[in-house]
């Protein structure tokens, strides 16, 4: 394939990235990074082994993934990994978790604006067509500009970065060795979780047939558990689990919204939203909205929010007489 | 055959008079996917692009039945249990709108598997007879999309049973329909002739077609891939991002393999058959705990060899076959439009020739 130009890299920062990543690279056995992948809407991750693979580097809004996935299937390695802010909470949680040991990694962090919600775009053109982006004035308040068979067209670029990203409060890195660029002001919303309210309003049955109509999609294909950075089961999952045998594998509603559930509640004060589940979701089914429903909870229950400070414990890792925010009744044995 | 013209504001009334005789699988958007579902009236096909998931499921469905069974203890001597079984009902007479030439072209590649290597899958045997396949020609190719690799072409007419072709310019906007087999022909049967201007506007558009980029010689694709076949750090390179999801199995309109499974519920249960993914470890799990595909790389390996080297070997008459079809892939390009991590089967098949070229400069052909 022919290289794509790329969508709006700071060339400076870049060069620095490069250069710091090389001058770890004989400290780690590779580096995961983010180069270009078969269009000029697709980042894909890459590994930097040598001096030859720096070139490769990109960053700019098209770096959507959470490399941070990658990481407990390598362990025993020693690694670098580029990360965003939201990134950036994945990895501490699983420090947090000991799922990975912070001396056998090299944290690239790289302040953020935000990244693109393909799926935002894909419903207003068919996204295989544009030949080239570029981004006009800023990431958020800016344009991106499409190229397409009969020419350009501009659209408002607020319009079209995730939905994590307008309500973004940590778009620095909160965990890293080397901060590249000038660290960013956070610009996003509060969470009001208006997208919950929404659901809310509908009476139960309209919320069940929403759900229904929604998983009706689902190909049971598990994107959205294996890019999961903190869903570390992976094949052992239950999911796939014939003794004890949780679920059939028949590609019922029930079933895929039982697996839904469990990962929802294996996520509950461990889920960052960093949104991979719901972006890797090749049938566009909108399964955030439960983790973030869990996440409302814990918010609630234990004043807690995951992936944000090393030194916190999770609170489903551990427990406390008395709860701040739970009341027990009075009760007594 | 004459050609017929099935105008868009039609298209809903047409489908629905389809429905009388047949299940009718429709694709449709939701969100940003465009799936598959079964038709009502109220619904409006949408076929302006290619859908999410390829047509497989109309005859490969997710889930079979294969049979049900229900144990009982026979009451005048327990340690006796009788086993009764109940054949699966047949399946419906069935048409899939929508899907594109590659698609269809995969009929072939699944018949392969399930007809033609000397076994006869009568689950398989019976869809394949029930399911017609109205197709819609491609005008243009998606950035993705490299049908012209495996033989395909835009409006290929190789396991479709209708072809339509889309006609958009100027005046009432429609599909020229053209029946490929006396199935199709029966069903276009009410639909008036092509006026002469839409059949002259689509020649037009034919023959104004750009060229695609030309295809790779694929010629040595088979060999080259055994030759790097134990290069673990090749594969391992190749692999390091994939997140050993399903979605390029699933969504590939050839990936045919599948796992049995019986469902017991109590006294009684369903025997099933369900897709499987080779992308997943548990594929290749052995009772004994041995795994032979223990990374991810070992996983990519076997799914781009299977495709580009195992199929053409095992089927060694497929590369003058009528359908044209020499992989086990036919070029729709899901795998790397709906991959969460882009991963792009054809960079890796392209890197597999340059590898091999390196690995024996003499040997090797057909790296460009």
């Amino acid at each position: 394939m022919a290289s794509n130009p790329s969508a709006g890299d700071s060339p400076d920062r870049i060069e620095t990235l490069r250069a710091k990543i090389a001058a770890e690279l004989p400290n780690v056995d590779f580096v995961l990074g983010y180069g270009r992948g078969f269009d000029p809407l697709h980042a894909t991750p890459v590994t930097v082994r040598t001096e030859k693979d720096l070139d490769r580097l990109i960053f700019d809004p098209t770096c959507v993934q959470n490399l941070a996935t990658s990481l407990y299937g390598l362990r025993g390695k020693r690694l670098g990994v580029v990360v965003k802010g939201c990134d950036s909470r994945s990895i501490v949680q699983l420090l947090q978790e000991r799922l990975w040991e912070r001396e056998n990694l090299v944290v690239f962090g790289l302040p953020c604006e935000g990244v693109l919600d393909l799926a935002k775009l894909r419903v207003t053109m068919d996204i295989a067509e544009v030949k080239a982006v570029r981004f006009a004035g800023s990431v958020r308040d800016g344009t991106v500009v499409l190229t397409l068979p009969g020419g350009e067209r501009e659209l408002p670029s607020a319009g079209l970065l995730a939905d994590k990203c307008l309500r973004c409060q940590y778009p620095n890195p909160l965990v890293s060795d080397h901060l590249i660029g000038p660290e960013i002001e956070p610009q996003g919303a509060e969470d009001t979780y208006a997208d919950l309210a929404a659901l809310e309003k509908l009476s139960t049955q309209e919320r069940f047939d929403f759900w229904k109509r929604q998983m009706g999609r689902c190909i049971r294909c598990y994107a959205c558990r294996n890019a999961c950075p903190l869903c570390v089961c992976k094949h052992v999952c239950l999911a796939d689990s014939r003794e004890p045998h949780w679920l059939s594998a028949e590609a019922t509603l029930q079933e895929k919204w039982l697996f839904q559930v469990m990962h929802a509640l294996h996520l509950a004060g461990r889920c960052t939203e960093c949104g991979e589940c719901q972006r890797s979701c090749p049938m566009g089914i909108p399964i955030l909205l439960l983790k973030r429903m869990m996440n409302r909870e814990l918010k609630e229950l234990f004043n807690y929010q995951a992936g944000v400070s090393l030194e916190a414990v999770p609170p489903l890792h551990t427990f406390l007489m008395e709860e701040d925010r739970i009341k027990d009744r009075g009760l007594l044995w | 055959m004459v050609d017929r013209f099935l105008k868009d504001s039609d298209l809903a009334v047409v489908t629905a008079a389809w429905a009388r005789d047949f299940r009718v699988l429709a694709p449709v958007r939701e969100g940003a996917a465009i799936v598959y579902r079964l038709f009502s009236e109220d619904m409006h096909p949408f076929l302006l692009r290619p859908p999410t998931s390829s047509a497989k499921e109309a005859i490969l469905p997710q889930t079979e039945n294969l049979f049900t069974y229900k144990y009982r203890k026979d009451q005048t001597d327990l340690t006796r249990t009788e086993v009764f079984l109940a054949e699966a009902l047949p399946p419906e007479p069935t048409l899939i709108l929508g899907p594109r030439p590659c698609d269809a072209r995969g009929r072939h590649l699944l018949d392969r598997v399930f007809l033609e290597r000397g076994v006869v899958d009568p689950q398989y045997k019976a869809h394949r007879a029930a399911t017609l396949f109205v197709t819609v020609a491609c005008t243009s190719m998606q950035n993705t999309c490299f049908c012209h690799w495996t033989g395909g072409a835009l409006d290929d007419e190789s396991g479709s049973d209708v072809l339509l072709h889309p006609v958009t310019i100027g005046g009432v906007g429609g599909y020229v329909a053209h029946a490929v087999t006396p199935a199709g022909e029966k069903l276009l049967a009410n639909l008036p002739e092509a006026p002469a201007e839409k059949l002259a506007e689509l020649a037009a558009r034919r023959a104004a077609t750009p060229e695609p980029e030309p295809a790779p010689d694929l010629a040595g694709i088979a060999d080259a891939f055994l030759a790097v076949f134990d290069d673990l750090d090749f594969w391992t390179d190749q692999s390091a991002r994939c997140l050993s999801c399903g979605v390029c199995t699933y969504l590939c309109p050839t990936c045919s393999c599948f796992n049995i499974t019986d469902e017991n519920h109590g006294m009684s249960g369903r025997r099933l058959r369900t897709w499987d993914t080779c992308m997943s470890a548990l594929y290749t799990l052995e009772g004994s705990g041995h795994n032979p595909r223990i990374s991810r790389a070992h996983r990519l390996r076997n799914r781009v060899g299977h495709k580009f080297s195992y199929h053409p070997r095992e089927f060694p008459e497929a590369a003058t076959a009528p359908s044209g079809c020499e992989f086990s892939c036919t070029g729709c390009g899901r795998c790397i439009k709906s991959c969460p991590v882009a991963v792009d089967i054809r960079q890796i098949v392209l890197d597999v020739l340059a590898k091999a070229a390196e690995k024996a400069p003499d040997k090797a052909g057909g790296a460009k």
